[in-house]
């Protein structure tokens, strides 16, 4: 096993918690508590217009109330979005799980997608990625738009805030402008956390500059060291430090029910990755 | 309700009230200066709001929207309530601390696009199992368009046709299922938008999330007859709301639907006392944490469209004309006619002897039913029932126990009256608003 020196803290597990064909927010609640119960980092929520299924960061809203700790992360696509909208609306589900959001950054990049609009032609997914990098920047800088002590109710002098302490972001991407600052306060945890599936190399540069977690989704303990060490490197020459990037091997799990379709586990630690989850459910393997 | 104190839901022989609550946050009305005031953007306040709505068995909970900081001589105003979370994901949080209470958010059809907009609120509606309305809005203009890709300016008359062809293509979509689950593929071919494939949530609980417009104006009143459930208005007297009433429900005939197809809800504010002399006095207090000194001279600059700040608040109002043309204020509804406004304000002021500090509170402050819960009760039936509204969206002025007194006190009158429900008869919010389910068109 090579080593890729620091930056291995402790074993993380995220799990995704896909429903197809569910519109209704209980079965999601049930997994996500499942989730805490084995005290994982995360969840996540796919979300794509190519397909049936309710808008994912809405569905985490839904069940934040009624989970405590697990991290809540939709998928939210930067194509056809407006990334004020999309930054405003990840802030507020910070808000509301009280500092447990992350978003999936994700493109859409089907004529069929572009057709739903109608508004711009699809674009190649190199082009897309640029775009959704520049939507991460954005959001970043729109979360620091207001600083944390914005808001002091100062009496005396009538101000709710004190407005040195909001700012204009003044953003000018290739595809989007915006002026800013946001409507929403910074939220708790100041950036909700950037997720990027890295599987695909489009994907990679944007995941390596951006993400706070990169997915991977491999076949064997060798693809995950090689995908890892490659987005490591992508980092470090876009001026990031690696370590602050965490890579996820993405993998099915079969808990041994037989009725249940596999469901996608996400973890990151020591390879090769844990025997059981905490949930203790079942051993975990790669698939092969 | 714990205590029922006459009849049962329906049992009255009069018109029954709708009631819902308007979160307070971005205007003038909310008191931020008051040591009982909260966050307006932590969940627990919408929480305590949303829950004391359902515990007064409201129709709805309503959210207004912001899309850019409001600006005043060209610096981040900031003597109001600044910033507020994002409408649908507060309330999809809201659906899981609420069994029965409408979710209402005010969502630009300027700066969003009909299929995902469509799509996150059927999405509310399939979470909230029936309880989604949105609250079609049009303001759009050249300073909030930076913030967005579509930026740029809209005329008035653009906007309804845009927004009446973003409500008929969304409709569309949201019939676009067979039900229960098999997708169709849609296609909307308009002026303003041409889109096509396959939409990606069932038809929701309520077929179509409840419909609401804001706005007084002719564009404003036509679009609402044709399409909206429920109107969302703001009268002065009685008589006015009475003769938007008539005007309103007047236009429906055209459009094929009934009187009870579109609710009148005004917003509305309230002070109670134990006594009338106690409530007036708790008004005039309000009134006065509403416009402080400093938001006094900025309502002056509004309307006069220049500096003003040399001014007293305590001292008269200037001789100098207002400038009609001025940019001062930016991402706020513009004053019709500023030499107007300003000529009654001397008039007044002069007439009463008043400050310009008095003066901005005499014209600005809106207090709609001032009195103890007994009188307010009674002035809220007698205005339903002499048809100048179906309703109210009452504006507390306090987050988050603004609405706390309300629905102890006059909730269990309204009751007693015999004009409002004492439990929810049906779990979706078109059934608490007494509208049909809307035809499946496949």
């Amino acid at each position: 096993m090579t080593d890729h020196g620091s930056g291995r803290g402790p074993l993380h597990i995220a799990a995704a918690i896909d429903l197809p064909g569910t519109y209704e927010s209980g079965p999601y609640a049930e997994l996500a508590l499942l989730a805490e119960r084995g005290a994982l980092d995360f969840v996540t929520l796919g979300d794509s217009f190519a397909r049936p299924g309710p808008d994912a960061l809405a569905v985490a809203a839904r069940i934040a109330p009624a989970t405590g700790r697990v991290g809540l992360v939709p998928t939210v696509t930067t194509t056809h979005t407006e990334p004020f909208h999309v930054q405003a609306a990840v802030a507020t589900l910070d808000w509301v799980s009280r500092g447990r959001a992350g978003w999936t950054l994700d493109v859409s990049a089907t004529e069929a997608e572009a057709r739903l609009f109608g508004r711009r032609g699809a674009a190649p997914p190199e082009e897309l990625w640029r775009e959704a990098g520049e939507v991460a920047d954005v959001a970043a800088l729109l979360w620091d738009s207001w600083e944390d002590d914005t808001e002091i109710r100062d009496v005396a002098s009538g101000r709710f805030i004190d407005r040195d302490k909001l700012h204009h972001v003044d953003f000018e991407g290739r595809t989007f402008s915006v002026r800013g600052p946001s409507i929403v306060p910074r939220p708790p945890q100041g950036h909700p956390v950037r997720v990027v599936d890295a599987t695909a190399p489009p994907a990679r540069e944007a995941a390596a500059r951006h993400a706070d977690v990169a997915l991977v989704r491999v076949a064997s303990v060798r693809q995950a060291d090689a995908a890892r060490a490659e987005l490591r490197g992508l980092a470090a020459r876009s001026g990031r430090d690696p370590d602050v990037l965490r890579v996820f091997a993405a993998l099915d799990v079969d808990l041994g029910a037989a009725s249940a379709p596999p469901s996608r586990a996400t973890g990151e630690g020591r390879c090769p990755p844990p025997r059981a989850p905490p949930t203790g459910a079942a051993p975990s393997t790669w698939p092969t | 309700m714990s205590e029922k104190t006459a009849g049962h839901a329906g049992q009255g022989t009069g018109k029954q009230i709708h009631l819902a609550a308007h979160f307070p946050g971005v205007n003038s009305t909310t008191v931020w200066s008051d040591p009982r005031s909260r966050s307006h953007i932590d969940f627990s306040s919408f929480e305590h709001l949303a829950r004391t709505a359902e515990r007064g068995l409201f129709d709805f909970f309503f959210l207004a929207e912001g899309l850019r900081l409001r600006e005043h001589k060209g610096r981040i105003h900031d003597l109001d309530v600044v910033g507020r979370p994002e409408s649908l994901t507060v309330l999809a949080a809201l659906a899981a601390v609420t069994e029965r209470l409408g979710l209402a958010a005010t969502v630009s059809a300027t700066f969003n696009e009909p299929f995902e907009l469509a799509r996150r609120f059927a999405t509310l509606d399939h979470l909230s199992a029936g309880r989604a309305a949105w609250n079609v809005v049009t303001t759009s203009d050249a300073f909030t368009g930076e913030n967005f890709r579509r930026g740029g300016y809209l005329d008035r008359a653009d906007r309804y046709t845009r927004a009446a062809e973003f409500l008929a293509a969304a409709r569309q979509l949201w019939d676009s299922w067979t039900p229960p689950d098999r997708p169709r593929p849609f296609a909307h071919h308009g002026e303003h938008f041409a889109i096509e494939g396959e939409f990606t949530v069932p038809r929701s609980p309520q077929g179509h999330p409840v419909v609401i417009q804001a706005g007084d104006s002719p564009e404003g009143r036509e679009f609402a007859a044709s399409a909206a459930d429920v109107i969302f208005t703001r009268h002065g007297t009685p008589e006015a709301g009475r003769a938007f009433y008539a005007d309103v429900k007047g236009r429906l005939a055209t459009y094929g639907r009934t009187p009870d197809d579109l609710k009148i809800m005004p917003g509305v504010t309230y002070v109670l006392g134990d006594t009338a002399a106690e409530a007036q006095e708790k008004a005039a207090e309000i009134r006065r944490a509403q416009v402080s000194p400093q938001n006094a001279i900025l309502a002056l600059e509004q309307v006069w469209g220049v500096d003003l700040s040399s001014y007293d608040p305590d001292g008269p109002l200037p001789d100098i004309d207002p400038d009609p043309g001025s940019e001062l204020a930016q991402g706020r509804v513009k004053i019709g006619d500023p030499l107007a406004v300003a000529a009654k304000w001397r008039a007044l002021s002069e007439a009463k002897g008043l400050s310009i500090r008095q003066t901005v509170i005499e014209t600005t402050a809106r207090q709609t039913f001032i009195g103890t819960p007994r009188s307010v009760a009674e002035e809220l039936v007698e205005a339903v029932r002499a048809d100048a509204a179906d309703g109210f969206i009452l504006i507390p002025h306090l987050t988050p126990g603004g609405l706390d007194d309300f629905v102890e006190k006059v909730v269990p009158l309204l009751q007693e009256r015999g004009a409002y429900r004492t439990e929810y008869e049906g779990a979706t919010l078109r059934s608490h608003l007494g509208l049909r389910e809307p035809v499946w068109k496949g």
